[in-house]
């Protein structure tokens, strides 16, 4: 954990780590599972009505669309039997369906992808590849995307599993990134990315942006901020400003997908011990966390935070039964001594949230709102809406306030409340 | 998916940088033990007593009242104990224990307490409790009155800011002040209150709190700024040799703990930087309208106080949010 630095005029800086070298440092795979879990958006009723039974056959890079009704599904990255259909709920209360896939030997894949695939293909394919791919906002007709913005930085600390994808496909990416302007038709594409990285991304056809190396600057509101010129209104977001924002990863897979025909089903994530050393591994999606956390030896007991995604905005969960998700960029663990606490307490107005914060939210005041539930004053008088989301409030208050979580909480309740209102 | 360990799942974000407010209540007692040293060294065994008394009682208030109040037991974070030194820092080494107890009281239950506790407080809880102990028992916070009958000292004893406000109405405070030499007056060659009579000390301290960062430095730094501009403005504008010089005022009175340990309680003092240097300006402006044509020798508590007021307001003057939306602009 970082601490507070002796010398505390200055306001915290926390960098970003910059991926390993990749020569004396081989990728690991975690071997394959026997079984693999998959999520599609949608509560689980009614058993009776879905398309997709327990113990169907599904080939690899098969489409897992259970409800009929709905365009949503997911891609299973084996062949195998669905051996089990479950309702899950994730953090934010969205409902999904869990399908369970376990291999068989046969291992057979679906027809081949085009090797010029079209936007709907593209669009409905790789949302479940690595990096989770959405390019739904292009078919909206009633959306005009005129800018496409890469991800070539990773979202959080300790975390390098995107810039690997960066550093080590280069080729990939570059091809991904010729397929993507040729398939959205979108012609302004640009790749953020640190500065050691921008040598290896010089051959894609498309600008390139120095992205800073200080948390959170990787943000993709503050990278519109700062290297696009563009701030998006508090309140709205990148598609509503045109600007379509992507993962260098999932770039990558559309590249190779191109050139093999095959649906992309690995991805690079980072493998966080409890230590806080971090190696970057390369899973299969769908994989339990516990097949990854094998391959390190990583033991979690009772009492231990298991998080997906890295230190400072990742979601910490339940089970080690969880599969990697698309977007799983970390797996972090956290052993039960070092956990940092959290208290009831009351502000103390000592003001490091609003040195700290990004979007220079008047945290101090905010805060105090959110507490007694005030939620539509925080966002119009106070700016809750123009958080970016990088938890450095909670990160520095002396009071322990779980300030980003009152955000969070907030912006839920916001989101809630809008249809109402209409 | 059933599981059985039990993981600790909590929001984002999962570090923390390991600060708490106790932190800063230490850090804030130890900045000012130099100065509580040499006051001690200087008055002796009631100086010691009195700064036992004030932090001992002002705990104890704060027990009692969350008790009372049945809220949850709020010492631990120190900021009892550190209202009970900094109070004793202003005080005569002769104050009676029961003035003594008295004040914590005020400074706990009216500074602190009636409005929900720390963070909840308008107003600096030290300079409420100093404010009224003053008002009521003008005689016993009289320095050169309490120290008349026990001390003898090898400098001129009669407090600074006392001689000079007299000099002043007879249009001779430059004289008055000449007798109080700068370098007498930081290393603590005078009379005043236990912990304010020891000016580099005060100073160290405060250095070391605005570097750890427990302290604002827009606030300290301007304030000082404001009360050494203002008396420059004086001297130069004013009648000839009728007020003292700006340094007679940064090293006398009030002025370094007010800049430094007064200035430095949170909940009273803004937290934007246009705020902060306005707070502090003012606040060293009205210090030096008090001491060179208002009715109080020193003016730093009701300075400060008077500023505690215009906090909410000042602190209203931010920068714009990222993205922020201005409704009908």
């Amino acid at each position: 954990m970082k601490r507070r630095s002796f010398f505390g005029l200055v306001k915290p800086r926390l960098s970003y780590s910059a991926p390993p070298d990749l020569s004396s440092l081989p990728l690991e795979e975690v071997p394959a599972s026997r079984t693999a879990t998959f999520f599609v958006p949608g509560a689980l009723e009614s058993k009776e009505l879905l398309t997709l039974k327990v113990g169907d056959i599904v080939k690899a890079g098969q489409r897992l669309a259970p409800f009929a009704a709905s365009d949503d599904y997911a891609v299973s990255t084996l062949a195998g039997k669905v051996t089990a259909m479950e309702p899950y709920t994730d953090a934010n209360a969205n409902n999904f369906t869990a399908i369970m896939v376990e291999a068989d030997a046969q291992k057979e894949w679906v027809d081949a992808l085009d090797e010029n695939p079209d936007l709907a293909t593209v669009a409905a394919n790789f949302q479940n590849g690595p990096g989770a791919l959405c390019l739904k906002p292009v078919l909206d007709p009633e959306v005009n995307i005129n800018t496409i913005l890469i991800l070539g930085m990773d979202q959080d600390l300790l975390v390098t599993a995107v810039q690997h994808v960066v550093k080590s496909r280069t080729k990939e990416l570059a091809k991904g990134v010729k397929a993507l302007k040729r398939i959205t038709k979108v012609s302004k594409v640009i790749l953020a990315a640190p500065s050691y990285l921008v040598d290896a991304v010089k051959n894609c056809d498309c600008e390139v942006k120095e992205v800073d190396t200080v948390y959170p600057n990787a943000t993709p509101k503050l990278v519109m901020h700062k290297l696009l010129g563009i701030t998006v209104p508090a309140g709205k977001d990148l598609i509503d400003m045109g600007v379509l924002c992507v993962s260098a990863e999932a770039v990558a897979a559309l590249g190779e997908s191109c050139t093999t025909g095959k649906a992309c089903t690995d991805k690079i994530l980072t493998l966080i011990n409890k230590d806080e050393e971090a190696v970057n591994v390369k899973v299969r999606i769908g994989t339990p966390i516990k097949d990854v956390l094998a391959l390190k030896s990583i033991m979690v007991n009772s009492g231990d935070r298991l998080i997906l995604g890295g230190p400072m905005t990742g979601v910490a969960t339940y089970s080690v039964d969880l599969p990697v998700q698309p977007d799983t960029d970390a797996i972090m663990v956290q052993d039960a001594d070092n956990l940092s606490e959290i208290e009831d307490a009351a502000c103390i107005n000592c003001g490091e949230c609003v040195q700290v914060c990004p979007a220079k939210i008047p945290v101090n005041v905010l805060v105090r709102f959110l507490e007694n539930k005030l939620y539509v004053e925080g966002a119009e008088r106070f700016d809750l809406l123009s958080c970016v989301d990088c938890g450095l409030c909670s990160y520095v208050c002396p009071a322990r306030i779980p300030i980003y979580q009152y955000i969070g909480l907030a912006k839920h309740e916001l989101s809630r409340m809008a249809p109402e209102a209409e | 998916m059933e599981t059985k360990k039990k993981f600790v799942v909590s929001h984002a974000p999962h570090w923390h940088n390991g600060n708490r407010v106790s932190r800063k209540s230490y850090n804030m007692m130890l900045a000012a033990l130099p100065a509580v040293a040499i006051g001690i060294h200087q008055y002796g065994a009631l100086a010691l007593g009195v700064v036992c008394i004030a932090m001992a009682s002002a705990m104890a208030w704060e027990l009692i009242l969350d008790l009372l109040m049945k809220r949850p037991s709020s010492i631990g974070d120190g900021t009892a104990a550190l209202t009970g030194l900094i109070l004793a820092m202003l005080m005569p080494p002769t104050l009676p224990w029961w003035a003594v107890i008295t004040t914590t009281f005020v400074a706990i239950l009216i500074g602190k307490m009636i409005f929900g506790g720390l963070g909840g407080n308008p107003f600096n809880p030290v300079l409420v409790g100093y404010a009224v102990a003053n008002l009521s028992w003008k005689g016993l916070f009289d320095f050169d009155a309490a120290l008349a009958g026990g001390y003898t000292f090898g400098f001129d004893m009669a407090y600074p800011l006392t001689a000079v406000k007299t000099a002043v109405a007879n249009g001779a405070g430059a004289e008055a002040a000449a007798n109080f030499s700068a370098s007498a007056l930081l290393m603590g060659q005078q009379t005043g209150g236990i912990g304010a009579i020891f000016g580099l000390g005060l100073i160290i301290g405060g250095l070391y709190l605005i570097i750890r960062g427990y302290i604002r430095w827009e606030i300290c730094l301007s304030f000082v700024a404001g009360i050494f501009v203002t008396a420059y403005l004086f001297k130069a504008f004013g009648p000839e040799g009728a007020y003292a010089d700006p340094s007679f005022h940064l090293l006398t009175g009030f002025t370094l703990i007010g800049a430094f340990f007064l200035m430095g309680e949170d909940s009273s003092t803004p937290v934007n930087l246009i705020p902060m240097l306005i707070f502090g300006a003012g606040a060293g402006v009205l210090t030096m309208l008090m001491r060179n044509i208002g009715a109080y020798a020193d003016g730093v508590v009701y300075a400060i106080l008077l500023m505690n007021i215009l906090n909410p307001l000042l602190d209203m003057i931010r920068p714009g949010a990222l993205g922020k939306v201005v409704e009908n602009a």
